[in-house]
């Protein structure tokens, strides 16, 4: 996997330079005429930035294939081979973004507290129980663990409500329940 | 009157009016609790605690806002000494070579010694780096008043360069990350035409897109997915924080060191001055560099003072350094403090020359405050070393879902806006990537905060000689800058032909 690695990137940057040219087309800028130097307008920079983007690009991708040539032979295959332990853990990493985009949403339906306190205790629990299932404590949901989260995580609600909102005076969202 | 001469006379007019709020105090001591505590956690870095700090300091003035930060800077580079002497673990990429002793020492349950002796090594280079700091860089900025586009625009190619060579991993992946910053600084409505770019359509990026929620998601929301993973696969073994005791090592015992103390801290001053060099070099510099000139080298790494003594003082002495480009030029010479040039931003300041010729209090207020945090880390280091290293108790499912918190309602106070939770996820998510593809992070912040520098002068430049691009060669500091660069960038391909070329000799 490693010797594609310079490959892969190479081609999400000729992408990326894809989405930028289409960009700077984008751009609309018409340069007086009685200007003195020509090009040099709001496109000028970008387009040499996305130039030396695409020159890097290229130079990784015949990088990459210069590798994978000399490579070939020694062993080193592309192996498509599953691990699900491993994959257990991209499952996780997705759940874990996905939690910020929820959380994301209903903070402004639910305000700041409630989301966050909600937020909190399941995540808590959530990587509690993953993490010591992974080291193979066995762990049961048990009353005391259960309200110790809740308790902590409220605290810790209350506290970063107090901070951000009567230390440093930012306006949190409050919701529809004003909360 | 020479111009560091105004510049003491300022800060020592400026101290009684400073001390006439109580308020400043407090903040300064928050700001070193704040960033002690973030450094010494495993994970949270310096820049992260600042990126989540400057939301905070939203709604203050800029005189505490700046306060603060620089309080949570200069004490976070400290803070990463006691995780990596209790632990083992590095709080900050800044304090790696401080486990080589400090944990030795630990071992030989000397732990509380060892935090003595960082303390009081931190707060002498600490020390140290603020006295350059204060008197050579109104020098600086007279020298920069003069500067041209043409230097500008040499400083921040220097900079991108140096960086992607310092930069973990490869020197070219790093390059790439660094114009990868310099494409999205471009984002926005042009500097000199006003006219939208790469906006897509939304309103929201018509103003570029902003420092602080790409700082939260490249180095918090991506090293907290990064700690799931670690966490999965590792089962990291929680160890036994034993007990700290005779925190304060004999004067005598320190000042046998002296030579160390300030050889160390000047290195950590001239390579945190370096724009973008950053802290974690200069301690492995030092670290080597003591190794060389002592006369045991073999004791080295087996727990002795010296080892300690050297990288904290060389850390804490670049804080003081990688202020002096900041201010001076606008340009970072780390990643956090590239985050406090978006602090500062914020409140309307853009650091460079002109601040000292126009607004001298406030760069006393910095100066003083700077000062007062060390000085202040050193009483909460020498008194409170054991209660601090309770943090490093917190279990991870407790810091992961907190800090995430935070990063969302951080990123969310800067502009009430959505938006840039959504910015703030993206960053993080791609950070994680790069994590994976081994290309660094800090050039792409970098890249950001220089590209606007990079982009108006190089125009300007250029419109004024009317398209010539051989200006930049012309002037004697522009082409020297430039030809460092080059020297950095191709540097491992100059080592390895000149060794080709001495092998066949």
């Amino acid at each position: 996997m490693l010797i594609y690695q310079d490959i892969i990137l190479g081609i999400m940057l000729i992408l990326l330079y894809i989405i930028g040219f289409r960009g700077l087309q984008k751009i609309i800028f018409l340069e007086p005429s009685h200007s003195i130097v020509h090009g040099l307008g709001p496109a000028f920079f970008p387009n040499l930035v996305l130039n030396l983007l695409a020159i890097s690009a290229g130079f990784l991708i015949i990088k990459g294939i210069y590798s994978m040539i000399k490579n070939r032979g020694k062993g080193e295959k592309f192996n498509i081979s599953i691990n699900w332990k491993k994959l257990r853990i991209y499952y996780n990493i997705i759940y874990f973004i996905l939690s910020i985009f929820i959380y994301k949403e209903f903070l402004v339906i639910f305000g700041f507290f409630l989301t966050t306190f909600l937020f909190l205790c399941i995540s808590v629990t959530w990587l509690y129980f993953i993490f010591s299932n992974i080291k193979q404590t066995k762990t049961k949901i048990n009353l005391f663990i259960f309200i110790r989260i809740i308790i902590i995580n409220l605290s810790i609600t209350i506290f970063i409500y107090f901070v951000f909102c009567f230390i440093a005076k930012v306006p949190l969202p409050k919701g529809i329940y004003g909360g | 009157m020479g111009v560091n001469v105004i510049m003491w006379n300022a800060v020592i007019n400026s101290i009684p009016e400073f001390f006439s709020h109580p308020i400043m105090l407090v903040i300064i001591l928050g700001g070193v609790l704040w960033g002690t505590i973030f450094g010494a956690t495993p994970g949270l870095t310096t820049t992260m605690s600042l990126a989540l700090l400057v939301p905070l300091t939203f709604g203050y003035d800029e005189n505490l806002a700046i306060s603060f930060l620089i309080a949570a800077h200069s004490a976070g580079v400290y803070g990463g000494c006691l995780s990596a002497i209790l632990i083992n673990i590095p709080g900050t990429p800044s304090s790696i070579a401080t486990t080589f002793d400090g944990y030795r020492m630990t071992q030989k349950n000397q732990a509380g010694l060892a935090i003595g002796y960082a303390t009081i090594s931190s707060a002498i280079g600490g020390i140290i780096g603020w006295f350059i700091l204060v008197t050579f860089s109104p020098i600086l900025a007279k020298v920069a008043v003069s500067f041209s586009n043409q230097e500008y625009v040499a400083i921040a190619l220097f900079g991108v360069c140096i960086l992607s060579y310092v930069s973990p991993g490869s020197t070219f992946k790093g390059l790439i990350a660094g114009i990868f910053g310099l494409l999205l600084g471009t984002v926005g409505m042009d500097l000199i035409t006003g006219v939208p770019r790469f906006d897509f359509g939304t309103v929201e990026l018509l103003g570029g897109i902003s420092i602080v929620p790409l700082a939260i998601g490249l180095f918090g929301v991506s090293e907290m997915i990064t700690q799931i993973e670690e966490d999965m696969i590792k089962h990291k073994v929680t160890q036994e924080i034993k007990e700290i005791n005779n925190v304060l090592p004999k004067v005598k015992n320190i000042l046998v060191h002296y030579k160390l103390i300030i050889k160390s801290s000047i290195m950590g001053i001239i390579i945190g001055a370096i724009p973008a060099a950053g802290d974690a070099l200069s301690t492995m510099i030092a670290y080597a560099q003591g190794k060389i000139s002592s006369k045991y080298p073999e004791k080295w790494g087996t727990g002795i003072p010296e080892g300690i003594i050297a990288p904290e003082s060389a850390n804490n002495a670049g804080v003081g350094g990688a202020l002096i480009p900041m201010l001076t030029l606008g340009i970072p010479g780390d990643p956090a403090t590239a985050v406090l040039i978006g602090g500062l931003m914020i409140h309307g300041l853009r650091p460079g020359p002109l601040l000292f010729r126009d607004n001298l209090p406030f760069i006393s207020t910095i100066f003083i405050s700077f000062f007062i945090a060390i000085i202040f880390t050193t009483i909460i280091g020498l008194l409170s070393a054991r209660k601090l290293a309770m943090f490093l108790l917190i279990p991870r499912y407790f810091i992961i879902p907190v800090i995430t918190v935070m990063c969302i309602i951080g990123a969310y106070a800067i502009r009430n806006s959505l938006y840039d939770i959504g910015i703030m996820i993206f960053f993080g998510v791609l950070g994680y990537f790069m994590k994976k593809l081994a290309i660094p992070i800090a050039p792409v912040i970098f890249g950001l905060v220089i590209s606007p520098i990079l982009e108006d002068n190089f125009r300007r430049a250029l419109i004024i000689t009317r398209g010539d691009i051989f200006t930049f060669f012309k002037r004697p500091i522009s082409l020297s800058l430039i030809i460092l660069a080059i020297l950095f960038l191709f540097y491992p391909f100059i080592k390895k032909s000149f060794i080709k070329i001495y092998n066949n000799l």
